[in-house]
């Protein structure tokens, strides 16, 4: 009887095995993929990197597909929701090693505009003492320090506490103060020779 | 051998109601969401390529959370044992109707694309086509610095918003486009009030001008029209139009010169007083005028009692020399290049009318 009674329990503990599966979610894949694609947003990739990483995100939910349709079946197989993440981690780790790189990138490229346009207005600066004087040519020059000054106060108030989603619009803010600069020094160029033309004549 | 063949028949019993049950039990219902689920996400990876998340942010938020939605159900109902309580319509419906919202949401997108794409390419021509319309004479006419601070700002904010359409930002170029026309708009604003005031004066202007002209007709004789706006002096010779120059004026020429030091250029009719040589004037050559002359003084009688008592209503206005500095810069004086001047010498004499106008053109005319 006792015999009987293991037996049934062996091949119901057999039955069991059979009908449940045998294969483990991916649990670690899982969670190492969205700490990368994480870690990937938390660096900016989203701003900087927007298509690609939309693209590890998009791979990130196709690796969860997969494993909800094995999920749905009797014999689990999550290999290919695993490669899937395997991908997916790659891409976020890459996008986030690109992102750092653009951000760096982007920084150069304001600090570099931001030295040109200073550069600029002291020229401008410079051009102002050779600018047409006469009796009343004060209130000319004062007219352009005031577009100086504009100038000066934009590109510091952008250069000053930038915040690390914002270097796009910091290096527009800039390229639009080179624009005005560069006017600037064309006016004053322009009424130098002029002038000069003028004496020639 | 009885017993053994009872035990086996036993064992196979157990087997097939088991088998039996769990076929019932874990066989599943209907087939899993793959196609629904999967249409749902290619369609929102659409619509995040049509950048619906930023034009469309709320249908595509919607159609987000129904994907979410359905995920969260698919696993909700996989972690339920028995196959057979399985019921993924739910998630299939969900999938179903974020795919429906994701299209939407592309829809709305490329359309607020396309009409940001046409509305802000016009918007910002028209703020150009303001900017450089009015910068021409927003340059020549005194400004006060805060409206001149305000015009630079905007002239740096339109320059923002330009690169912004140029990378696409179409919202930020929306916004960074609003900021320079209101700070544009003001100015110009301000600049149009204080010249729609100073116009007001355009009928006399006018008129002094046709009286100068005809006289100089009538008498055949020489005559000197000067036109601050347009910062020219027109020579005429028996009503006909026989040379004109360019000018520079007081650094505040707008309205009539009231006292001594405003740095104003009087408004007027003239006459040439004195013919001042090389030896007489410091700036080369120059007519002087009899300002003040008996308007002048009136104007300035009546506004006496507004002046300090040291103020005097000023004099020694003269056309001169020594111009070509750029920009505006005598006392009130019209000064000239010396190769104009010059010329203006040949045909300058004692008595000579000199006409100085606002402007011969209508405002209107001017800002059109």
């Amino acid at each position: 009887m006792k015999k009987r009674f293991l037996g049934g329990i062996a091949i119901l503990g057999i039955a069991l095995l059979v009908f449940t599966g045998c294969e483990k979610m991916p649990e670690a894949e899982i969670q190492q993929a969205q700490v990368a694609i994480d870690s990937a947003k938390a660096v900016g990739a989203d701003i900087y990197m927007a298509e690609a990483f939309a693209g590890a995100q998009d791979t990130m939910k196709v690796a969860m597909e997969k494993i909800e349709e094995q999920n749905s079946k009797w014999f689990k197989k999550y290999s290919v929701a695993k490669a899937k993440l395997v991908v997916a981690t790659t891409m976020a780790n890459e996008i986030k090693e690109k992102t750092i790189v653009r951000k760096a990138e982007l920084k150069a490229e304001i600090e570099a505009t931001y030295a040109e346009v200073k550069a600029l207005l002291e020229e401008d600066t410079q051009l102002l003492a050779k600018a047409p004087r006469g009796k009343g040519g004060a209130a000319i020059i004062e007219e352009i320090k005031t577009d100086i000054a504009t100038t000066t106060e934009w590109i510091e108030a952008a250069n000053t506490d930038i915040k690390d989603t914002e270097y796009l619009v910091v290096l527009d803010k800039m390229k639009a103060a080179k624009e005005k600069a560069t006017s600037i020094k064309t006016e004053l160029t322009e009424a130098i020779d002029k002038v000069a033309a003028a004496k020639r004549k | 051998m009885r017993r053994k063949r009872k035990l086996t028949l036993w064992v196979l019993s157990i087997f097939i109601i088991i088998g039996a049950v769990a076929l019932y039990l874990f066989l599943t219902k209907q087939p899993a969401p793959l196609t629904e689920t999967a249409v749902a996400r290619e369609a929102l990876s659409r619509a995040k390529n049509s950048k619906a998340d930023i034009y469309a942010k709320e249908s595509f938020a919607k159609a987000e959370c129904l994907y979410d939605s359905a995920m969260n159900c698919w696993k909700r109902e996989n972690r339920k044992q028995f196959y057979k309580r399985r019921d993924y319509t739910k998630v299939k419906t969900f999938a179903t109707l974020s795919a429906q919202e994701s299209q939407l949401a592309v829809a709305a997108a490329l359309k607020k694309v396309n009409n940001f794409q046409v509305e802000l390419k016009s918007k910002l021509e028209a703020a150009r086509n303001m900017f450089n319309k009015y910068n021409s004479i927003f340059g020549d006419v005194p400004i006060p610095d805060k409206i001149r601070n305000e015009n630079n700002r905007g002239q740096l904010l339109l320059n923002e918003a330009e690169l912004a359409y140029k990378n696409e930002q179409f919202v930020a170029c929306t916004q960074k486009a609003q900021e320079a026309e209101a700070l544009l708009g003001r100015s110009y604003q301000y600049l149009k009030i204080h010249l729609q005031q100073y116009f007001n004066s355009y009928s006399t202007w006018k008129r002094q001008a046709e009286e100068t002209i005809n006289q100089s007709r009538a008498r055949r004789s020489n005559a000197i029209v000067v036109d601050k706006f347009a910062r020219k002096c027109y020579l005429y010779q028996a009503g006909n139009l026989k040379h004109q120059f360019t000018v520079e004026l007081g650094p505040n020429w707008i309205g009539d010169k009231n006292h001594k030091g405003d740095k104003r250029t009087p408004e007027g009719q003239y006459k040439v007083t004195a013919i001042k040589s090389s030896n007489r004037t410091k700036f080369y050559k120059a007519l002087l005028l009899n300002y003040p002359n008996a308007e002048d003084q009136a104007r300035f009688n009546a506004n006496r009692k507004n002046l300090p008592r040291y103020v005097g209503i000023g004099n020694l206005i003269e056309i001169h020399g020594d111009g070509g500095k750029q920009g505006d810069w005598t006392d009130g004086c019209v000064a000239l290049v010396n190769s104009d001047i010059d010329i203006l010498f040949r045909y300058a004499s004692i008595n000579m009318p000199v006409t100085i106008v606002g402007s011969l053109r209508p405002l209107s005319e001017i800002l059109n």
